[in-house]
């Protein structure tokens, strides 16, 4: 592929959906400037793999994989350096909890305080609206396990939200 | 989506349109790019180089290198010719498996009418129910032919039953206050012919603690509660923990014919190996191999081919664009079925040569695909447009 034809394509795509992408980005993580951090780590690696987008059935979902994913491996080399912290008696501050975090509003409170796996499950069911295999296949495991981390995540919520568990809440 | 959800779903809406969305940085993200591809095509040139000073070097030390450096591992079958779109594939039969669509289920060319469409199937047996249980009562019928006859009807039967590989027999879990029975019912002689006990306190108000795994080809019932994995053999009464799993955890993520597979070494939370093996009659687990992920992939019906996400060298692809891989397990080769990046889905083996994927490329795009495990010739069996307006068998 031409270089001025990966770029003027790979630049309309980042005009096009920029801020659809930003925003799941803002609710996964939790801090704009987090969201932007990983934003651009994620069109950064589009733009050098253009070719596999653009062939992609779905561009769009392609990206927002790459996003989620990239989204779980910083949580997760955050995890460590926050154990490794605290090992060296060091205190770490909790990504979501830092000064000038999340505008708090209503039940999104909970929801940044679930673990990072579970958090990216529930912005993909509820914000995105992607049904259980659509998450499956972002998150490249099995229907069942989106169906597990849904439900471990609803459950939590209502816990939170209710202070009791909400008997009707079944979702097999 | 009931109304908690529904609130969540709203309030996520709110908070999203609410946030103050940064301008994009689109040249400076091409700039960027341009400079991680320019390292990356670096490093590729620089990879080359070594393994032609390493070949060169190899061939000066002479013979007796080149024999330890000969490769190992299975033959993979590179990229195939790359399609761009799904549409692009001819039109085939449609899905040799039950499948519902708008009140009716198709069953090979007959169609029967049903409001019943959560269907399981194993080994030919076909069994369909509710997918939400209606008034607190879980009702799941066998198919015969035309017909659907009753095999329970109970509020305390809780998830989907299972259907042995060979379609004899049905297994389901009624849930008591303190104990979980599991039901196994025979399709020929149709009624129960075993019922298992399991004293095993409800963990909370979500359900049981023990989970009902499945059975294999020897009629022999796995389940467990996470901890420990018990083999009970129904015609015997015999239920014997499974030993020889080491340090494998104890809850298997399949059962297939021949026994369990379980999750292997995991690097991540999500996927890993999948162990496979059987279980002999003293309750030992001999391990047979590993396959390159222990879920989102299926056995073909005689448990030689392992469908699977991978990437376009056969190795199991989590964060890359997965394409459908299937694996010989009894040479190692593996086979790129012709479908475009980054398209895999669902899959269920419809005969052991050729395997249907369910695919969803898009909200009301999704079709069923069939692909020869061979070839990997693909073509479109179906193509469909709401979700909600389709079933097929063993969804979760």
């Amino acid at each position: 592929m031409a270089a001025d034809e990966r770029t003027g394509s790979f630049e309309e795509f980042v005009s096009a959906r920029w801020t659809v992408l930003y925003r799941t980005a803002y609710l996964m993580t939790g801090r704009a400037a987090d969201a932007e951090d990983l934003l651009q780590a994620t069109f950064v690696k589009a733009y050098a793999a253009w070719g596999r987008v653009q062939r992609a059935d779905s561009p769009e979902a392609y990206v927002r994989k790459m996003l989620v994913n990239g989204f779980i491996s910083t949580q997760r080399r955050r995890r460590r350096e926050r154990d490794h912290a605290a090992a060296q008696r060091v205190p770490a501050p909790s990504p979501t909890h830092e000064a000038g975090g999340l505008d708090r509003v209503g039940m999104w409170e909970h929801v940044a305080n679930l673990p990072p796996r579970q958090r990216a499950v529930v912005v993909l069911r509820f914000y995105e609206d992607l049904s259980e295999q659509q998450v499956a296949h972002v998150l490249g495991c099995a229907p069942g396990t989106v169906k597990s981390q849904t439900h471990d995540a609803l459950r939590s919520l209502r816990a939170r939200v209710t202070d009791q568990p909400d008997a009707e809440g079944s979702l097999r | 989506m009931n109304h908690f959800e529904q609130s969540l779903a709203e309030d996520l809406q709110r908070t999203a349109s609410t946030v103050d969305v940064p301008p994009a940085p689109v040249a400076s993200l091409s700039a960027a790019g341009r400079r991680r591809l320019r390292a990356t095509r670096l490093r590729a040139l620089a990879a080359v180089a070594a393994a032609v000073a390493v070949v060169v070097a190899g061939l000066g030390a002479g013979p007796q290198l080149l024999t330890g450096s000969t490769p190992v591992g299975p033959a993979h079958h590179g990229p195939a010719r790359q399609l761009t779109s799904l549409a692009d594939l001819p039109h085939g039969a449609r899905p040799g498996v039950p499948y519902w669509h708008a009140g009716q289920l198709h069953v090979g060319g007959a169609t029967i009418r049903t409001p019943h469409r959560e269907i399981v199937t194993g080994g030919g047996t076909t069994l369909v129910g509710d997918p939400w249980p209606l008034h607190n009562l879980a009702r799941w019928w066998l198919l015969d032919e035309t017909r659907l006859v009753p095999v329970v009807s109970r509020p305390d039967v809780t998830g989907q039953p299972k259907v042995s590989p060979d379609g004899r027999l049905v297994l389901w879990e009624e849930m008591q206050p303190h104990a979980t029975t599991v039901v196994v019912w025979d399709t020929t002689r149709r009624r129960v012919v075993a019922r298992q006990t399991v004293q095993i306190e409800a963990a909370c108000c979500d359900g049981p603690s023990l989970m009902l795994f499945g059975v294999d080809d020897q009629d022999q019932v796995f389940y467990g509660d996470g901890r420990t994995l018990t083999m009970w053999q129904p015609a015997t009464g015999t239920a014997r923990t499974v030993t020889g799993i080491g340090r494998l955890p104890a809850a298997p993520t399949q059962i297939t014919a021949t026994g369990p597979v379980f999750q292997g070494a995991s690097s991540d939370g999500f996927n890993s190996l999948g162990v496979y093996g059987s279980v002999t009659a003293d309750g030992v687990f001999h391990r047979a191999g590993t396959v390159p992920s222990d879920q989102s992939a299926a056995w073909s019906p005689d448990n030689t081919r392992w469908a699977y996400p991978g990437d376009d060298y056969g190795d199991f692809a989590f964060k890359a664009p997965a394409t459908q891989m299937v694996l010989d397990v009894a040479t190692g080769k593996t086979h790129r079925m012709r479908l475009p990046t980054g398209v895999t889905g669902d899959v269920q083996w419809e005969s052991n040569n050729t395997l249907l994927l369910h695919v969803l490329t898009g909200p009301r795009r999704h079709f069923m695909v069939r692909c020869q495990a061979e070839s990997g010739a693909c073509e479109l069996a179906l193509r469909m447009g709401r979700t909600s307006d389709w079933s097929f068998p063993n969804q979760l």
